[in-house]
């Protein structure tokens, strides 16, 4: 036993007094009943207790009254009491209520309660834990008690877990009751967006949305008005809707999401707008590095749209720092020369090794025309240079002149006719042929066609027969003519003649000739051993010049080019493309409207590559692409802002999908850390997974603050940085890093009371669930039933302790004492009957 | 004013019945006594007053029944227990911090001294003393008695937990809307942020004495991560200690699966007392290791730490031969992944023949209802599966609408109890005509299905007591809201099939509190008040005394 006023037992020293004083007597039952009753007072002044088991129950029930309960929650909490009402005496009862604009119960109700707590309203009107952790606090540490929560379960804020877990730890049970929920209603949940949004490019923002059976619209609105709708959506359980718009170029975007619903249940109207404060990261930095195409970086810039940031490259050498400031490096058409060894090397280091995006283009001076066979791109690239193949025969067209005048006459023409079949011979089936003989005037003596065709061509030869004047200037018109239209590797125009022939303006018609590629050779016949006017002839026609004297000097015609020389690997002209590849590389472009390609480079895809678009006609990759390294590679072999697509230009899609390539091509690795952002009412956890082995610590600072963040490493790769904030403000933070090429800020955000959901906004399928509640805590689980009869079971201590209050019992006992004593001194005794 | 241990009714009836008795005492003839009487003619009288055969005489001496009465009703309102209601109860929270912090030397203690002073000298009415630490309990309601305050501290210890005050706090933020005093004993210090954010009807007051200058290192971070090396066998582990500043660095003891192991640590240069190590390339193997300090300091509770690391084998991948061309470009970038036919621990087929080991198949969708599906082969709830795997294996990160789009028919996901785990994908789907295999979400998927059929865990890089286990990839908002939580070291939790055992890793715990106390002294409790109940038996008790005068100088009967 022990005494809470041990200073009072001082006073049991004055008790020998009462034997004293006023006056000795022999009295001595009543000074010992006196003396007991002035003991037991001082004892109940000391107060003493001493440790027992507690019989009290710590009953506390918690009543959500918030607005998605359906019912009347003055009758659950008439209920409660009544309950509150059966418990065996010793217990306390605790209510505590949510979710109401006053808390106020009737008094009826409150009377049978020990307290009453109402939690505060606030924009967490459901705060189920926070619930459940004041009921806690009104449990004492090793006493007896549960809990019992009338709830729907749809809690504004999750985080059950820690109090779940404590209350089971103390063995209290949590008994949960389930109440009818408002369900009739459309309303959007949340809005996620699929990807981090960037500047200028494409958002795609998932909107999940709870309805039973209605239809509407869902739209998303920012700062300047409607970005993007989506109509009749049907609205049911884990409905969703998809929104794509042009990302404006801001920091951080608020968008507010609106359903309009046409038709189907409704019943509220003030849930159908949700709110979201996206970051936005800017938009994709572009190296250009082109010298042909003239504003090439201004004309892909516009192209492409707001999403890239092109900088035009001013010569200088590519070094892992400046490569490092950018998502994607467009090689548009500038030669091999232009570059340094070292400057190609750190390229393709940064490709391989830090994931930039490398996206290849051009036309003559690209590929091989450019001269990057032997440089440290060519690996890189997912199409090979075709001037590794030039041991194959390319194709030819030839056209043979053959002078018929007068002046031919006797042998000359049959040795002109054996020129002719000798270097007919040299061609190979896939090759092209046509005679065009001249004697005054023009004829094709047999009109452009396979060389294999070897019997019509030989007839043709056959019918040459000398006689009529030389003019042979619309002759080598006509060759030109007929050669326009055809399409093969090599043109070539071969003149036979004995060399009297006109004057004219041959130069600028040869050099015309040999610009579009066809080459002009002239072979003089008969015994004149030289003619200067041929020899000029096949200068500007950038051929050969011949000399065939007699039948036993035939010359070798050299058609082709020797295997060594470089090819003309573009391919002028109108080509029709196929295209392949799935959504990802053309979205929403209608691939079969490609139009027929102006110009490109021949090239042939390297295994393991993707092609997504090539010719119709040999199939050679136009657009090509595969991973190397960390990084993509993309191959374009046509200019894209040059001739190759000038016919492109007025095709819808050809922005479009080329941003999009663009956007494929571009590096996703340059991030030096993943961030994610936690919220929980103030508190804030903001991690940093680490990308970039050599990216340095984090660092962040809230903007509107202008504080700094302070990050601690966990583990090898992550940091995390805890800090406090107003939940009701919207946070905008910028995070920073810095890699061995520079420093990359990355925008954060997090919308105020993120972590909370709106009252008649909850996701249903994240509801708390009661019965995992109940079991994790030994409680029961039953639906809410109005005539429903219940005793909440306690638990907790297996032998709670409490104080055992002893003077209360002193008390009574001195109260007792006191009227024994009064009846001792006036008891009726013997009659004394003087004498 | 009503009563603590009786109704008002109740008191009023005893009341009540007290006064009868009393009367009816009064009204008792006095027992005998010697008269003298000086002359017979107050004979009559004499006997008149003391007669012979009578029980009661007529009521007389009232000023003595109202002494006597009042002394009973006295001791009667004592044993009611009278609380005055016009005194409106401060409410008072006092929160003891019991986390690890508090193990500094006598910290604690000393604590718990100043606590018992405050209970003592506060008001019970709206007392409500909490203990906060790995768990938050009430240790005193208001109104209940000082000294069972004294019965439930017993017991109570610091706990190898961070500080929780800073959540009690904004708990109590929360649910309080009248002013309130908020008493700390102990913690870690509150910044300026913190305490920017507690609004001003809650008065914090931060009771204790500044602590002594110590020494303390302790363990504030511990965590794992891939190794930097590509080695998919084997991790890398960070060690982060705190000191003071310009510490020593410690010396550390390293064991792995129990066994104590001499490791290579690269260190870097301390800054501020922080002293970092890195342990490249240790074995997957699914061993626990435990790192020590060396040698004593103030708190112990910081000085060991461990952390199971995850257990990666290489995967033995047997690929069908007309499945090559598509997939075994992404698998052999995958470092997991060994492919070859031999003792494969998974296959990956493209047909729907029965095999001995998990596979993830690609069958033709005229063979499979839904476009994914997956067999498990757990005692899980359908749902329960479904919403696990759709993060780990990466099906949320599959653009299932554009998929749907291509397909023109829904893209669905569908589970299935089965003898062991198969994932069954339609086959068009990694055909030339989507955009599923050129997706970036395509080679996440694959790697993601294949740990999951072999059963390869994913890192948990660190396990803190007091924090939620680290999710390997970002959840967002758990709908389950039971998630477990670790909440004071060497705790065990687990997550799927894995447990993990829960460190301190706290560094608010390890360095010295910031907190700026004020001595119990300075505070103005009142002296330990006497209440109503005291003085009323103690007014019965003057009475009572003054009675007994009375009667034994015979000026009352």
């Amino acid at each position: 036993m022990e005494f809470l006023n041990p200073e009072f037992l001082w006073a049991g020293l004055g008790l020998p007094l009462l034997w004293l004083f006023p006056r000795s007597s022999r009295a001595l039952g009543h000074k010992a009943l006196r003396t007991l009753t002035f003991a037991l007072l001082i004892g109940a002044l000391a107060r003493p207790v001493s440790v027992s088991i507690d019989e009290n129950e710590h009953q506390v029930f918690i009543l959500d009254q918030s607005t998605s309960v359906l019912g009347d929650s003055d009758q659950r909490a008439q209920v409660l009491a009544q309950w509150a009402a059966g418990l065996p005496k010793s217990r306390t009862t605790t209510l505590i209520t949510f979710g109401s604009d006053d808390g106020s119960l009737p008094e009826k109700v409150t009377k049978e309660f020990d307290r009453h707590l109402a939690l505060p309203k606030s924009p967490d009107e459901s705060p189920i834990a926070l619930a459940l952790e004041a009921a806690s606090n009104w449990i004492p540490d090793g006493s007896k008690g549960a809990i019992t929560l009338l709830t729907d379960g749809l809690a504004t804020k999750s985080g059950t877990s820690r109090i779940a877990q404590q209350l089971g730890e103390r063995d209290v049970p949590v008994h949960c009751f389930e109440l009818p929920a408002f369900t009739d209603d459309a309303f959007p949940i949340r809005v996620e967006p699929l990807q981090p949004l960037r500047a200028g490019q494409t958002a795609r923002l998932r909107v999940d949305l709870h309805g039973q059976g209605a239809r509407g619209d869902v739209s998303v609105h920012g700062p300047e008005g409607e970005l993007a709708r989506v109509r009749d959506v049907s609205l049911t359980t884990g409905a969703q809707a998809w929104l794509e718009f042009e990302t404006p170029r801001v920091d951080f975007l608020p968008l507010e999401v609106r359903l309009e619903v046409g038709s189907g249940p409704n019943s509220v109207t003030s849930n159908d707008q949700l709110i979201q404060l996206l970051p936005v990261k800017q938009a994709r930095r572009v190296l250009y590095l082109g010298e042909r195409q003239v504003g090439g970086e201004k004309a892909l810039s516009e192209l492409v749209g707001p999403g890239y940031e092109f900088e035009a490259w001013q010569g200088d050498e590519l070094t892992p720092a400046r490569l490092a400031n950018f998502d994607l490096c467009v090689l548009d058409d500038a030669p091999r020369s232009s570059f340094s060894e070292q400057s190609l090397r750190q390229l393709r280091d940064a490709v391989e090794r830090e994931g930039l995006g490398l996206f290849a283009s051009g036309g003559k001076a690209a590929f091989g025309p450019g001269g990057y066979h032997d440089s440290p791109l060519a690996d890189l690239l997912p199409v090979e240079f075709v001037q590794k193949e030039e041991k194959r025969d390319p194709s030819t067209t030839l056209v043979v002149i053959i002078d018929t005048s007068g002046s031919m006459g006797g042998n000359r023409v049959q040795l002109a006719k054996e020129v002719a079949r000798l270097a007919i011979r040299r061609l190979l089936p896939h090759d092209k042929v046509g005679l065009v003989e001249f004697y005054g005037a023009k004829r094709w003596a047999a009109p452009i066609q396979p060389a294999s065709n070897s019997i019509e061509i030989e007839r043709a030869l056959n019918r040459l027969d000398a006689g009529g004047g030389t003019v042979i200037l619309p002759a080598i018109e006509e060759a030109f003519y007929g050669l326009k239209n055809v399409q093969t590797r090599y043109k070539h125009v071969l003149i036979l003649t004995d060399g009297g022939v006109e004057t004219g303006a041959f130069e600028p018609l040869l050099r015309r000739m040999a610009n579009d590629g066809i080459n002009t050779s002239t072979v003089l016949i008969g015994p004149e051993a030289h003619s200067e006017f041929l020899v000029t002839l096949a200068n500007w026609g950038r051929g050969r010049f011949y000399s065939v004297p007699n039948r036993f000097n035939l010359p070798e015609i050299l058609l082709k080019q020797p295997a060594s020389s470089k090819l003309p690997a573009y391919r002028p002209g109108r080509h029709a493309v196929q295209a392949s590849g799935g959504r990802s590389w053309w979205g929403d472009v209608e691939a079969s409207a490609m139009p027929d390609l102006a110009g490109y480079v021949e090239t042939r895809e390297r295994p393991g590559a993707q092609i997504l678009v090539e010719t119709l006609d040999g199939a050679h990759p136009v657009l090509g692409s595969w991973r190397w390294g960390l990084g993509r590679v993309t191959a374009f072999t046509s200019e894209p802002t040059g001739a190759g697509t000038e016919s492109w230009r007025d095709w819808d899609g050809f922005g479009p999908w080329l941003a999009r390539v663009l956007e494929r091509t571009a590096s996703n690795q340059r991030e030096p850390y993943r961030y994610e952002l936690r919220r929980e009412g103030a508190e804030l956890w903001l991690s940093a997974q680490r990308m970039i082995a050599d990216a340095s610590p984090p660092r962040a600072r809230l903007l509107d603050e202008e504080r700094e963040l302070s990050f601690r490493q966990r583990s090898p790769d992550r940091f995390e940085a805890r800090f406090f904030a107003d939940p009701a403000s919207d946070l905008r933070l910028l995070a920073e890093a810095g890699t061995l090429a520079g420093t990359q800020v990355t925008p954060l955000a997090s919308i105020r009371f993120a972590d909370l959901s709106k009252e008649l906004q909850v996701d249903p399928a994240g509801a708390l669930d009661l019965s995992a509640l109940s079991n994790a805590t030994r409680g029961q689980f039953q639906l809410w039933n109005d005539n429903t009869s219940f005793r909440p079971t306690a638990g907790g201590e297996s032998n709670p302790r409490a104080l055992r209050k002893w003077w209360p019992w002193m008390l009574i006992a001195a109260l007792a004492l006191f009227l024994i004593e009064l009846y001792y001194r006036r008891r009726p005794q013997r009659v004394v009957v003087p004498s | 004013m009503n009563f603590t241990t009786l109704t008002p009714l109740a008191f009023g009836l005893g009341l009540a019945a007290l006064a009868g008795l009393l009367f009816l005492l009064q009204r008792l003839r006095v027992r005998h006594r010697d008269v003298e009487v000086v002359t017979t003619l107050f004979w009559r009288e004499a006997v008149e007053e003391t007669r012979a055969r009578v029980l009661t005489k007529r009521f007389r001496h009232p000023w003595a029944f109202a002494l006597l009465l009042a002394i009973a009703a006295l001791i009667w309102a004592a044993i009611a227990e009278p609380k005055l209601n016009a005194i409106e109860a401060t409410t008072r929270i006092a929160l003891l911090d019991n986390s690890a912090g508090m193990a500094r030397g006598d910290r604690f203690e000393r604590a718990k001294e100043d606590l018992l002073a405050w209970a003592q000298g506060t008001p019970a009415e709206g007392r409500h003393v909490l203990v906060t630490g790995a768990t938050q309990r009430a240790l005193l309601l208001p109104g209940e008695e000082f000294h069972l305050l004294e019965q439930r501290l017993q017991g109570i210890e610091p706990e190898a937990a961070p500080s929780s005050i800073p959540s009690q706090l904004l708990h109590l933020a929360s649910t309080i809307d009248d002013q309130a005093e908020v008493y700390l004993f102990g913690g870690d210090g509150l910044d300026e942020e913190f305490a920017g954010l507690i609004p001003d009807r809650l008065a914090i007051v931060q009771v204790g004495e500044a602590l002594a200058e110590s020494s303390n290192s302790g363990i504030c971070a511990l965590g794992v991560a891939p190794a930097a090396s590509g080695d998919w066998t084997r991790v890398d582990v960070y060690v982060e200690v705190r000191g003071e500043a310009g510490s020593q660095t410690p010396a550390l003891s390293t064991a792995l699966a129990g066994s104590p192991i001499e490791l290579q640590a690269e260190t870097t240069p301390s800054t501020a007392g922080i002293h970092q190590f890195h342990f490249r390339d240790l074995p997957a193997r699914g061993e626990e290791f435990q790192i020590s300090l060396a040698g004593t300091d103030d708190l112990p509770l910081d000085d060991r730490a461990s952390l199971r690391l995850p257990e990666r084998r290489p995967l033995r991948v047997a690929l069908d031969e007309e499945l090559s061309p598509i997939l075994a470009a992404v698998l052999e970038h995958d470092p997991a992944v060994i492919l070859g036919q031999e003792q494969p621990d998974l296959r990956i087929v493209a047909d729907a023949r029965s095999t001995s080991v998990p596979t993830l198949r690609f069958v033709a969708s005229d063979l499979q209802q839904e476009s994914f599906l997956v067999t498990y082969d757990d005692s899980r709830s359908p749902q329960a599966v479904l919403s696990s795997v759709l993060g780990s294996l990466g099906l949320d990160a599959i653009d299932s609408a554009g998929l749907a789009s291509e397909a023109r028919v829904p893209i669905t996901f569908g589970v299935l109890e089965g003898p062991q785990r198969e994932i069954g994908v339609w086959s068009e789907l990694i055909g030339p005509n989507f955009a599923f295999r050129d997706s970036r979400s395509f080679p996440l998927f694959l790697a993601r299905s294949l740990r999951w059929l072999a059963r390869v865990e994913s890192i948990t890089p660190w396990v803190a007591a007091g924090e939620p286990l680290v999710q390997p990839e970002s959840t967002g908002i758990s709908t389950l809201q039971l998630a477990a939580l670790p909440r004071r070291a060497a705790e065990t939790v687990a997550r799927g099939d894995q447990s993990f055992k829960a460190s301190l890793l706290a560094p608010t715990s390890s360095m010295k509190s910031t907190a700026m106390p004020t001595p119990l002294q300075e505070l103005e409790l009142a002296k330990r008040g006497l209440d109503l109940a005291h003085w009323l038996l103690l007014i019965a008790l003057l009475l009572f005394g003054w009675e007994w005068v009375l009667v034994r100088t015979e000026r009352i009967p």
